[in-house]
């Protein structure tokens, strides 16, 4: 998709000097901006990416009202100028509750991708690494996590934590993990028996040297994809479980909640339940988006991302 | 095939073994005493006791476990302390429904997904397969409960076609009432199936209509739709069924977020409320349920899969 770009290294090979740091910057600056013009929705979904999540930052500035402002006299209302998105069932201000209820979405994201990648990732490696004992009790435990459906792991950690934002993330992030780990592993035994590594091997490389800077470097397209579908389907368990009442507790709101609310008010105010969904569709719609477009760029094998999701 | 079989169900042992293994630990995990739950807050210390010993609660963790799963051998899973049903009833109610909302769920993302995702791979990087992927992309990304809610907000609520919540109704006893009340969440998790379906049946199409015996079909002068429908699908068949395989195992252990939304009757349902009772005789017996129909559909979608597939069946 970016055949026509210089690579950097080949330019810099001509002039027999190294890239200065500018240039290097100039250089990822310009692939990037050429990869964008190449996917153009991607390009899309990254703009609304980063337009939520600043929002989602500075909420209180982009709120038009404080989220837990009740004001009685106006309840149940629909999309007018002073309130964009319409009332909830308190006079609370919709569209405030659904930008305050961004931030915890989008760091349910962040957390679950971080610490289920990293956690993941390195039990991936290491039980590909290994193989022996270590190896197969890893990826047995890998597998009990896989043989119970999602979101039923997701609630089961959720009763034995209770309700709530960290419990949650945490139900999301143990569900991530297995997937993390299998491709990982998968991607360390494809280059385990390769030529680079046994020469590297041979010339008296240490394990960990092996681990990280000779095999990982290989498994880290198709671990970045994957990122971003735990990232997505994270957004997406978080929605259900705050949907049954498990994740944040009132007065605070996630898109999850908002939906299970206004699913009571259906007959009085439609616009209740349907604007917080279109906003969280559209963000694991964009999300989705951007990983699609990035396995397509490196090729990057098949990333299952329809698991964990659904239910 | 009788011996592949046999061993694939020898294998499963040990994987159900571990299962239990994990689903009691994560059960008995669960904080709060589950006599509480019986004896109700205000009951005097002894009285817990009591019921701590009959319900064999105060033995050993792993005695506890041998002696459970000594029972589930023979067939009992045990008494909810909640409401003194017995779990195996419990669930052979609620199975029926599941069962009925599973079917019904593949049948939709079986019709929608299939030709889909055969349109998709007949005209390849047309404006028609963009229209799918997109279709696929959305199906994937919205959460199924919203699905639910604009349902009922259009079908039940604004036209007033359905109620609002669903009930089971066998299909062989009142075939339009059952339709009426699957069909919500029955369309619910069809159309997330249907995109994953139309994909893999895209996918696998292209695949194959890049093959030689299709030059060889298209040469000969065979008409573009036998090609598409008979040759190519025939061979895309094969790696859709696995699919088809795993999402039928995951409903069939309960769409527990869908089953709520909808208020339907089914496994999903019982377990949530179940975990949400702290009811955890009940629960580990579900989730052990649970995942062995999971494990036993996976093992019948490779039986077939192999039985279909020439090029393993002989291996």
């Amino acid at each position: 998709m970016t055949g026509q770009t210089i690579l950097p290294t080949e330019r810099s090979a001509d002039r027999f000097i190294k890239p200065t740091l500018g240039e290097k910057a100039a250089d990822v600056a310009r692939t990037f901006l050429l990869w964008l013009r190449a996917e153009r929705p991607a390009a899309l979904a990254i703009f609304f990416l980063t337009a939520l999540t600043f929002i989602a930052i500075f909420a209180s500035v982009f709120a038009p009202y404080d989220p837990l402002e009740q004001d009685l006299t106006a309840i149940l209302q629909g999309p007018s100028f002073s309130h964009l998105f319409g009332t909830d069932e308190l006079g609370r201000d919709l569209l405030s509750r659904v930008i305050f209820g961004s931030r915890i979405s989008l760091a349910t994201a962040a957390i679950v991708v971080a610490v289920a990648g990293t956690t993941g990732t390195l039990a991936g490696l290491v039980a590909g690494y290994v193989e022996r004992i270590a190896g197969s009790v890893i990826m047995r435990f890998m597998d009990f996590l896989l043989a119970v459906p999602g979101i039923l792991l997701a609630i089961t950690v959720v009763a034995i934590l209770g309700a709530g934002f960290w419990p949650a993330t945490i139900a999301v992030t143990v569900v991530s993990i297995p997937a993390f780990a299998r491709l990982a592993r998968a991607s360390v035994l494809a280059t385990k028996q390769e030529e680079f590594v046994l020469s590297t091997r041979t010339a008296g490389a240490g394990h960990l040297y092996l681990m990280f800077r000779t095999i990982f470097p290989n498994a880290l397209s198709p671990v970045i994809v994957q990122a971003s579908v735990a990232g997505a389907t994270a957004i997406l368990l978080e929605a259900a479980l705050s949907f049954l009442g498990l994740g944040v507790q009132p007065p605070e709101a996630s898109w999850g909640t908002l939906l299970s609310t206004g699913k009571s008010y259906l007959r009085q105010s439609a616009w209740y339940s349907v604007l917080p969904g279109l906003v969280l569709t559209s963000t694991v719609l964009a999300v989705d988006t951007l990983g699609r477009a990035l396995q397509r760029t490196w090729g990057a094998g098949t990333v299952s991302d329809a698991a964990g999701r659904g239910g | 095939m009788l011996r592949y079989i046999a061993v694939r169900l020898v294998q499963l042992i040990p994987v159900l073994v571990l299962a239990s293994i994990g689903i009691f630990l994560m059960i008995h995990l669960i904080p709060g005493d589950p006599v509480i739950t019986v004896t109700g807050l205000d009951a005097s210390p002894e009285q817990m006791e009591r019921v701590r010993k009959e319900l064999g609660f105060d033995r050993p963790l792993p005695v506890q476990y041998v002696d459970w799963l000594g029972r589930v051998l023979s067939c009992d899973l045990g008494t909810s302390i909640v409401n003194q049903n017995s779990t195996g009833s419990l669930i052979t109610d609620r199975l029926p429904a599941t069962f009925q909302l599973t079917l019904a769920t593949m049948a939709i993302g079986l019709t929608l997904g299939i030709p889909l995702g055969m349109l998709a791979a007949s005209r390849e990087n047309s404006w028609l397969d963009r229209t799918v992927s997109g279709y696929a992309a959305i199906s994937l990304a919205v959460p199924t409960f919203w699905v639910g809610i604009l349902y009922i907000l259009l079908f039940g609520v604004t036209l007033e076609w359905v109620p609002t919540a669903s009930r089971y109704v066998a299909f062989w006893e009142d075939p339009f009432e059952a339709f009426k009340s699957t069909i919500g969440p029955a369309f619910t998790l069809g159309f997330f199936v249907s995109g994953i379906i139309a994909r893999f049946v895209r996918a696998s199409m292209v695949e194959v209509l890049g093959l030689d015996y299709i030059r060889t079909a298209r040469a000969k002068g065979v008409s573009e739709l036998k090609i598409v429908g008979k040759h190519a699908f025939r061979a895309a068949s094969l790696p859709t069924l696995t699919v088809v395989g795993i999402q039928f195992g995951t409903f069939l252990g309960g769409a527990l977020v869908t089953e709520s939304v909808f208020n339907y009757p089914g496994i999903g349902r019982l377990i949530l409320s179940s975990i949400l009772q702290r009811d955890f005789v009940v629960v580990q017996g579900a989730v052990l349920v649970v995942v062995a129909m999971f494990a036993l559909v996976n093992l019948a979608t490779d039986i077939l899969y192999s039985f279909l597939n020439p090029r393993i069946r002989s291996g």
